[in-house]
């Protein structure tokens, strides 16, 4: 019984050794195997009185030349195709371990510095936000945001929008589509708390320029400090950024909170005269020119 | 009977085919049929089935599942595909071609003058 | 057959399996990749920040690594371009009207950044080699028990515990294939500023003064006590005589950005 165990294992494993990727062998073998288990049940059906030696050997027989068989079989199921898949599951999972493995480390830390910033600004929206989204919006009505301690106190200033920026043409630099979207020419009159003394009434243009990007190429924020402006009086402001003496017109750039693929920058603009029908956003630097006008109408729509 | 070896390995190919035109069949069951329809004119070394079966399978001529039998192994079947049907015509073709043309020859060209 | 891969539609064989395998492995790579912050090599980092400034790409002549940290110098026909790609910011010098001038690279992110560099611009056509030769000279007082502070901002009338010291440092400049001059200040260098206490505040500040911002922002504007710093490279044609110098001053040297 062994002897013909081993010679049927040898004769599978001649016919299959041509095969040289491992798993196409092992299942080329088991096909042949079933059908050499079939042949030989096959047999002890036909002739009861065989013995299963006997059968086993005449079936080995009738299955033909092993050598043959195996080049043939050989030459059929190249391996290439079988190595190429096993390195493929292997890249796939060892890449799959790494990002688990790093999505796992970062995103539990990740995880508790969200959730301490979710507990710590539950629905609140920062102080200043609020400010910068009055002074965009222009609008007349909107009382002047003020903070919790602040509801006794005068400040002792009224502001007017007495202009109105509505959105501009879309301006391409680089990779980025600009755009001033909002905002308002503001008169403030009376005595600031914070600067008292200063005459009044001054203005200032606050208004909002909308940057698009693409994703992982956000504008850098210092790029801001390069805008300059210029009004339709000939007037010139220089950016903050570059520095610039007290008592001259200047533009500030900060920027806003945005979504997805839009940045937001205020830009802060004083003092722009009353009588001012337009303010242009003028940018060389770099290599990179651009220019938005900005009309200031009399009317809000 | 047994035919000579070169004839039956150009057809194997056509006999296999042919075989699983009508259902889907494993390696010893193929064997089986190919004795029965032919009255055991056929006899081809059994293993050799195999190295026929891959090669057109490789070639998109058959496609191949796995099924328990009641035993409780698993037997490959294959299954004839579109493009093995098609094969299968055009060997039909051919085979029957030859086959006329082999009778012509026999028959002295008696039936030359009838055209197929 | 195989149930390995548990999932994977029924036709996919296995050149399908493999283009999948192949796909779900870049996207994970994309992932990764993206997950640690899309790191790039230098220049391609360089490049990009230099998209996100809004500006031309500028000519790459030189990269330079400090202490792991890799910068990028890049030069335009008006400025010369550093890129602190592990900071992820641009800062920018003008090209000396004339003569050659000299620009800081390190120290801009902190003030306690022990190793730092310099970078010449516009170094005469013929150097070869060039030295440079720091000086800092700064007031002093005494802390607790054996502490020691660099005072920035003096009372005007000197009482208590006051006194005056200064370091020099010196280093040879690495000559850059472009013809500028590359000045590398480490603390652990050999020849470490003389007779700076080791680790002590003055060798911290020594160092730590190439941070203009905090070193003269506290310091009254012509003041008397406010600490002196010098830079003066010198320059050497292949004869070793002497063809040019270069100063870093932090009144005319404005450092943009960073």
């Amino acid at each position: 019984m062994g002897a013909d165990n081993r010679r049927e294992a040898e004769w599978l494993d001649t016919a299959t050794k041509g095969i040289r990727f491992g798993p196409d062998r092992a299942a080329v073998r088991s096909e042949l195997a079933a059908h050499l288990e079939d042949k030989e049940a096959d047999f002890r059906r036909i002739f009861p009185d065989m013995s299963p030696e006997e059968a086993r050997a005449r079936a080995l027989e009738e299955m033909g030349q092993a050598e043959e068989i195996g080049r043939e079989l050989g030459r059929i199921h190249t391996p290439w195709l079988g190595y190429l898949w096993t390195a493929s599951k292997w890249t796939l999972g060892l890449t799959l371990t790494l990002a688990l493995v790093l999505w796992g480390w970062r995103g539990l830390s990740a995880l508790d510095t969200w959730r301490m910033l979710e507990e710590a600004n539950e629905g609140k929206v920062p102080y200043g936000a609020l400010v910068y989204e009055y002074y965009l919006s222009g609008d007349p009505e909107a009382p002047f945001p003020r903070q919790e301690w602040e509801t006794e106190v005068e400040t002792g200033i009224t502001r007017t929008p007495i202009r109105w920026v509505e959105g501009t043409e879309t301006v391409r630099a680089g990779l980025y589509a600009l755009q001033v979207t909002r905002g308002a020419l503001w008169q403030f009159e009376g005595e600031s708390v914070e600067e008292p003394g200063v005459q009044s009434p001054r203005y200032a243009l606050e208004c909002e320029l909308t940057v698009t990007g693409l994703p992982g190429l956000s504008l850098h924020p210092e790029a801001a400090y390069y805008i300059s402006g210029t009004d339709s009086l000939g007037n010139t402001y220089q950016n903050t950024g570059q520095g610039h003496g007290t008592g001259e017109p200047y533009i500030l750039a900060m920027e806003l909170e945005g979504q997805g693929l839009e940045q937001r920058f205020r830009l802060s603009v004083w003092e722009v005269p009353p009588e001012a029908e337009w303010f242009r956003l003028d940018y060389d630097w770099g290599g990179v020119e651009w220019a938005i006008t900005v009309p200031l109408k009399e009317e809000r729509t | 009977m047994k035919f000579d070896k070169g004839l039956i390995a150009g057809s194997s190919t056509l006999l296999v085919l042919a075989l699983l035109e009508k259902e889907d069949m494993y390696g010893y069951q193929m064997i089986e049929a190919l004795a029965r329809r032919s009255n055991d004119a056929f006899q081809m070394q059994e293993g050799t089935l195999y190295p026929i079966l891959h090669a057109l399978e490789k070639e998109k001529y058959l496609s191949s599942y796995q099924q328990q039998a009641p035993t409780g192994r698993q037997r490959k079947y294959y299954r004839l595909t579109k493009k093995g049907k098609r094969l299968l015509d055009e060997k039909r073709t051919e085979w029957a071609a030859f086959h006329k043309g082999v009778e012509d020859v026999l028959s002295g060209g008696a039936n030359a003058l009838s055209y197929s | 057959m195989r149930e390995k891969q548990g999932w994977s539609l029924p036709r996919l064989g296995r050149k399908g399996k493999i283009l999948r395998n192949l796909a779900l492995t870049l996207v994970l790579v994309g992932l990764v990749w993206g997950a640690l912050g899309c790191p790039l090599p230098p220049a391609l980092a360089f490049r990009r920040l230099e998209l996100r400034y809004l500006r031309e790409p500028s000519q790459i002549v030189a990269q330079v690594e400090q202490n792991g940290d890799p910068f990028v110098v890049g030069f335009t026909s008006e400025e010369v371009v550093l890129g602190d790609l592990e900071g992820g910011a641009l800062s920018f010098w003008n090209w000396p009207e004339e003569g050659t001038g000299l620009m800081v690279a390190a120290g801009l992110r902190n003030a306690y950044v022990p190793t730092t560099w310099l970078l010449s611009m516009d170094a005469p056509e013929k150097a070869v080699s060039a030295r440079l030769e720091l000086e800092l000279s700064a007031w002093m007082t005494r802390i607790g028990f054996d502490g020691e502070l660099l005072v920035l901002a003096l009372p005007t009338a000197l009482d208590g515990d006051y006194w005056q010291e200064s370091w020099t440092y010196s280093v040879e400049g690495e000559r850059l294939p472009c013809g500028e001059f590359l000045f590398r200040i480490d603390a652990q260098d050999q020849t470490p500023w003389q007779d700076a206490p080791r680790n002590g505040v003055g060798e911290q500040m020594a160092l730590a003064q190439l941070s203009w911002e905090s070193l003269y922002t506290w310091a009254e504007p012509g003041g008397e006590h406010n600490p002196e710093f010098l830079a003066l490279a010198t320059f050497y044609d292949q004869t070793g005589a002497e063809v040019g110098q270069a100063r870093l001053s932090p009144l005319e040297n404005t450092i943009q950005g960073g």
